[in-house]
C-alpha cells in the first residue's frame, strides 16, 4: 500500500513530548492514508521503549500507521533524519520534531493548498509548503507568519520573517529529493542549510494561506552548545559564500554578526556568561558596523518604550 | 483497491443555491462520511457543493481523482454533492463522471460510486439514475434511497430555505413588474439574494411560507437593489 503522506519525527530522550507530537497528529482533520515514522536516536532504554509505547498505542486507537525504528546509539538529529528520509516511500512528506504539535487542520489546509497551485498551473514537484506557527517560548506565545515572496535565498539568510523550519512544511516526495540529505556535518541549524540547498537547486516555498497558526514550536534553547551553534552557522555560510557574495557587502557583515549573536544567545541561556560576552565582542568587532545599527535600533526602542 | 465515493443527490432545488452544510449531510447519510472540502475550488468552509466539477476548463477532475485517493481512506469515505445530477445527466455529468472515474482509476483505484437521495417529501428516482450510470460503463450501486433529516435540524432549515428559494425565483419577476421594473432573468442574483437574507437580521424564509409572504421578501430585497429612493 503507497501512503500518500510520511509523518517524519525524530525523537530523542522526550517521550512525553513524543506522545504531545502524536496526540496532535490523530487529531488532523485530513483523512487520508497516513503514516508516522518515527526513529529514536539512541535514547536510553527506558526512554525508548515508553516512546515505543506510545507509538503503538497511536497506532491502535487511530487509523494511521506508525513505523517505530531505533538507531543503535545517538547518532545526532541530521543522520537520524537521513534515515527517516530513506525510510519514506509516501507520495508527500511533512515533518515533525518530538514536543511540537500540529494543529488539526494543518496537513488538510496545506494538501488544499497544494491542489490551488496546481489549479493555478503551478508545477507541484518542486514547492514546498510552510505555514504560519506559534511560537513558544519561556511560557510566551507569538504566531509568527512566513514572508514567502521576494528572493528565498536572501531572505533565509537574513531569518527576520521568513525562517527555515522543517516541522512547518509539508510537499511532494519528489520535491524533497530537491533538496538532498542533511548535511551530516551539521548537528545543529541542519534545517536552515536543507532550505537553502532546496531554493538554490530550483526549488520553491509556498505559504498556506491565512494569518492563523497552523503549528506549534515549543522552543528552548537549554542545553545547546553555544560553540556547536557557532561553528555550525559558519560552516552554512560558507557552504553559500558563492551566493552570499552576489549581495551587498553589507549583508555577509550582518550575517558573522549574526552566528556570534546567535552563539551568545545560546551561551547565556545555558549560564555561561562569560562565552556569551566573547561571542557578543567577536560580533561587535567583525561587524562593527552592524553592531553599531543594532545598538541604535535598541536604544530608539527602549527610549520609545520608556515614554 | 477499490474506493467507494459517496454521491449526495436530491430535487434541483433542494440542494441550491444555497449550499447544504456538507458535514451534516454526510452524517445524515451514514457514519465515516465526510463531504470532500475541495478547500482550493470552493473557499466556503462547511458549505458544500461540487457542481464546479461541470466546469470544462481547468485541471478540476484531475486534481478530485487525485484528492478523493489521497486525502481518504484511512478514517472516512468520500462525498460529493451534486445539486443538479437527478434532473439534467446529460453530456456535460457524463463527461464530468466518466473523467472523474479515469482520474481515480489514474491513482490505483477503482471507484465505485453509491447513490444517496436527500429529500423532505418524497423519494428520488434514483434507480433511473442508477441505470445512466451503469450505462456510462460506471460501477454504481444505492446506498440510501431516501435520506431524510431530522425536523429543525440546521440541514432541514437549510433544506427547506432552498426549497422557499426556489419558489421565490418564481414569484421575483411579478414582483419586479409590480415595482414597475423590467425583469431579466440573472442568475447571478442568488449570491446577493442570499447575502440580503443573511444580513436583515431574524428574516429567514421556510418553503411552508404564503406566496404572499414570500412576494413581500422580494419586494424587500428588490427595493434594497434599487437603492433609498425607490418606492
Amino acid at each position: 500500500m503507497t501512503f500518500a503522506l510520511d509523518v517524519l519525527i525524530p525523537h530523542y530522550c522526550d517521550p512525553d513530548g513524543l506522545k504531545r507530537s502524536l496526540d496532535s497528529v490523530a487529531e488532523q482533520t485530513w483523512r487520508g492514508r497516513m503514516r508516522v515514522i518515527v526513529v529514536d536516536d539512541g535514547s536510553p532504554d527506558h526512554d525508548a521503549l515508553a516512546a515505543q509505547t506510545h507509538c503503538d498505542a497511536f497506532a491502535a486507537t487511530t487509523p494511521f500507521a506508525v513505523l517505530f525504528e531505533r538507531n543503535p546509539k545517538n547518532l545526532g538529529r541530521p543522520r537520524t533524519r537521513n534515515r527517516l528520509l530513506d525510510l519514506t516511500d509516501a507520495t508527500h512528506v511533512a515533518w515533525l520534531d518530538a514536543g511540537d504539535i500540529w494543529y488539526p487542520d494543518k496537513t488538510a489546509r496545506q494538501f488544499a493548498h497544494l491542489d490551488s497551485l496546481t489549479a493555478q498551473g503551478v508545477d507541484i514537484s518542486s514547492v514546498w509548503v510552510t505555514c504560519t506557527y506559534d511560537w513558544e517560548q519561556h511560557g510566551k506565545a507569538r504566531t509568527l507568519s512566513q514572508r514567502v515572496g521576494g528572493d528565498q535565498v536572501l531572505e533565509l539568510l537574513v531569518g527576520d520573517h521568513f525562517r527555515a523550519y522543517l516541522w512547518t512544511l509539508l510537499g511532494t516526495a519528489e520535491a524533497f529529493r530537491i533538496a538532498g540529505r542533511f548535511d551530516e556535518r551539521l548537528p545543529r541549524l541542519q534545517d536552515l542549510d536543507y532550505f537553502l540547498r532546496f531554493v538554490r537547486g530550483g526549488g520553491r516555498i509556498e505559504t498556506a494561506p491565512g494569518r492563523r497558526a497552523l503549528c506549534r514550536y515549543f522552543k528552548s534553547d537549554i542545553g545547546r552548545n553555544a560553540a556547536e551553534v557557532h561553528a555550525c552557522y559558519k560552516l552554512i555560510l560558507a557552504k553559500n559564500a558563492p551566493a552570499i557574495s552576489r549581495y551587498p557587502r553589507a549583508l555577509s557583515s550582518k550575517l558573522h554578526y549574526k552566528a556570534n549573536r546567535l552563539a551568545s544567545r545560546f551561551a547565556y541561556s545555558n549560564g555561561d556568561r562569560i562565552g556569551a560576552a566573547r561571542y557578543l565582542a567577536e560580533a561587535a568587532l567583525g561587524s562593527p558596523r552592524h553592531a553599531l545599527l543594532v545598538a541604535r535600533n535598541v536604544l530608539r526602542s527602549r527610549l520609545r518604550a520608556g515614554g | 483497491m477499490s474506493l467507494k465515493v459517496h454521491v449526495a443527490v436530491g430535487a434541483r432545488p433542494l440542494l441550491g443555491p444555497d449550499a447544504v452544510p456538507g458535514d451534516a449531510l454526510g452524517a445524515l447519510i451514514g457514519a465515516n462520511i465526510a463531504p470532500v472540502p475541495a478547500t482550493w475550488a470552493v473557499p466556503i468552509p462547511g458549505r458544500q457543493t461540487h457542481d464546479f466539477l461541470l466546469e470544462p476548463e481547468g485541471p478540476a477532475i484531475a486534481i478530485m481523482g487525485r484528492s478523493l485517493v489521497r486525502d481518504f481512506g484511512a478514517r472516512d469515505e468520500p462525498l460529493l454533492i451534486f445539486s443538479h445530477l437527478l434532473q439534467d445527466h446529460g453530456d456535460e455529468w457524463a463527461e464530468m463522471l466518466s473523467g472523474l472515474a479515469g482520474a481515480v482509476r489514474e491513482h490505483g483505484a477503482e471507484p465505485v460510486f453509491v447513490l444517496h437521495g436527500v429529500t423532505l417529501f418524497e423519494a428520488p428516482a434514483l434507480a433511473q439514475l442508477l441505470a445512466w450510470m451503469h450505462g456510462l460503463g460506471l460501477e454504481a450501486t444505492i446506498g440510501t434511497e431516501a435520506a431524510q433529516p431530522q425536523p429543525g435540524s440546521p440541514l432541514d432549515v437549510a433544506l427547506r430555505r432552498n426549497l422557499a428559494l426556489d419558489r421565490m425565483a418564481t414569484l421575483l419577476p411579478g414582483t419586479a413588474r409590480n415595482l414597475g421594473l423590467r425583469w431579466r432573468e440573472d442568475a447571478d442574483l442568488w449570491a446577493p439574494l442570499l447575502d440580503w437574507l443573511a444580513a436583515a437580521r431574524g428574516v429567514d424564509i421556510d418553503h411552508e411560507a404564503s406566496d404572499d409572504a414570500l412576494r413581500e421578501l422580494g419586494r424587500q430585497f428588490l427595493i434594497s437593489r434599487l437603492g433609498p429612493d425607490a418606492k
